[in-house]
């Protein structure tokens, strides 16, 4: 028996907003949340930009509690909360199908890693005890199901950029093929560290800041953009069957419909529009939807001059005539790249977008770009009707991500 | 070095309180320190006392007063035989 899936809640930890009201509201005021990263976190030459989060962690625990937590693994705790409560969810109401965890992260715990390395070799040469717990890639999802009691099926996934979109899509199949009823799924990352912002400058991907004001950074599709702006934050999603959710009356935002995973194999880092293509028919296929039924894409959109194009390319083969129609946006254009936290908080725009009738735009699109032709929302949010959605990741190593939701009920 | 006096301000400083609030007493585990706050307790002390400090001297039922007891023992045998 193939089984529904529904999301029932929702939790964002991010640059713009700490809650998935306060994000879209930002978002779709066109409010960004990047900032030049201050010299406490960052030593080298160029100035940089990223998108933080002022994050109080005393908020959520004592002291003591917050020393085995790397600040990823916060993110994600805070957001799982969030979303766990907008579900309203007594996940030990069954013994015997109990609630998972699938958990996305491009790094882990990057901030403790780092500042492992720099005492074990610039420092006094030591290492603290904690240091594997706090650092480990799955500290996050272990700690989200320690937290709320989770003791269902788990997956760490770790592909870059599409970390997130391949957790919930790998989620959403779990309980589509009755492995659990309920699964917490999303991604969360925290690596603007001194050390991950130099590796990323030496390769030459990041954007220059923006000389008059460095909140603008981010420019996707526009004919001026200069590349990625890095950011940290979690999203989480409560996925559940559509019998569970209606035996409980539980409220639902949306239908988790189509999930594409596919892998380019061209290139370590350059996309390819084959590959996107290929992911994009995969998750409309398994929704089965047509194209044109979608209303609304959260593009990839990192504002690299490769990838903008190749996205467009993409999304204009897969759509054919419905693509002159369609509504495409980069949110990242104003909370940055949350690399594996991306797919889970950019579906919650999306789904966001759909029960709200508001577009959220893609900021900063100040010179038209002929290569990026489609329309991207430019600059100013619009309310539209629409009842399916499309999210895309798409990551380095070639490794692809789409997810594709619809109202619930028809 | 005040000895108990240190431990009790690391502990403090682990647990967001004051020192005067650290019962010297109690059980590690009536105080709430888990296993990585004791071996957390154990590095900074071993930096400060400059001696090495077996996992063994703060068992779970040990009490901080015990514990500053046999470091003062280990940083007497370690003065008395200097290598």
């Amino acid at each position: 028996m193939v089984h529904r899936v529904v999301v029932t809640g929702m939790g964002v930890i991010s640059p713009v907003g700490q809650s998935v009201a306060e994000f879209f509201d930002q978002l779709a005021e066109a409010r960004s949340g990047i900032r030049c990263v201050p010299e406490s976190v960052y030593s080298g030459p160029n100035r940089l930009v990223a998108g933080q989060v002022q994050f109080d962690p005393s908020r959520y625990w004592a002291q003591r509690e917050t020393a085995l937590l790397d600040r990823a693994t916060q993110f994600a705790l805070a957001a799982a909360r969030e979303a766990l409560h907008d579900a309203a969810l007594d996940v030990n109401d069954d013994d015997e199908r109990c609630a998972g965890v699938y958990w996305g992260t491009g790094f882990g715990g990057a901030g403790s890693l780092e500042a492992s390395y720099r005492q074990l070799y610039g420092g006094d040469g030591r290492v603290r005890p904690a240091s594997v717990v706090l650092s480990m890639s799955n500290a996050a999802a272990g700690q989200i199901s320690i937290a709320n009691g989770l003791r269902g099926p788990e997956l760490n996934v770790s592909t870059a950029c599409c970390s997130a979109a391949v957790a919930i899509g790998e989620a959403c199949r779990a309980i589509r093929h009755g492995y659990a009823d309920v699964i917490v799924a999303g991604g969360s990352e925290a690596l603007v560290t001194n050390g991950v912002l130099r590796a990323w400058d030496a390769m030459r991907a990041l954007a220059h800041a923006d000389p008059a004001d460095a909140s603008r950074s981010c420019k996707p599709f526009s004919a001026n953009r200069t590349g990625i702006v890095l950011a940290e934050g979690a999203g989480a999603l409560v996925l559940e069957s559509a019998e569970h959710a209606a035996a409980r009356g539980a409220k639902v935002h949306a239908e988790l419909v189509g999930y594409g995973n596919v892998g380019d194999a061209r290139h370590i880092s350059r996309p390819d529009a084959d590959g996107q293509v290929r992911a994009m028919r995969t998750a409309l296929d398994d929704a089965g939807l047509q194209p044109r039924e979608i209303g609304y894409v959260n593009a990839h959109g990192t504002a690299t001059d490769v990838g903008d194009v190749v996205e467009t390319d993409a999304i204009r083969r897969v759509f054919g005539d419905a693509a002159r129609g369609l509504a495409i946006s980069s949110t990242k254009s104003l909370h940055g790249h949350l690399m594996g936290a991306a797919g889970a908080v950019e579906l919650v725009v999306a789904i966001v977008a759909m029960e709200r009738g508001i577009l959220p735009p893609t900021a900063h699109l100040e010179q038209a770009d002929p290569a990026c032709d489609l329309d991207y929302v430019p600059n100013v949010a619009r309310r539209a009707r629409i009842d399916a959605v499309m999210s895309n990741s798409f990551a380095f190593g070639g490794m692809n991500g789409v997810l594709v939701a619809r109202r619930f009920p028809r | 070095m005040n000895t108990l006096q240190t431990i009790k301000e690391l502990v403090a400083k682990q647990s967001g309180t004051t020192p005067d609030r650290i019962d010297e007493n109690a059980s590690v585990d009536k105080l709430g320190i888990d296993s990585f706050g004791v071996l957390e307790l154990l590095f900074e002390l071993e930096d400060i006392a400059g001696v090495s400090i077996p996992r063994e001297a703060l068992p779970r039922e040990g009490t901080l007063a015990q514990l500053a007891a046999a470091l003062d023992g280990m940083i007497a045998s370690k003065a008395a035989s200097p290598k």
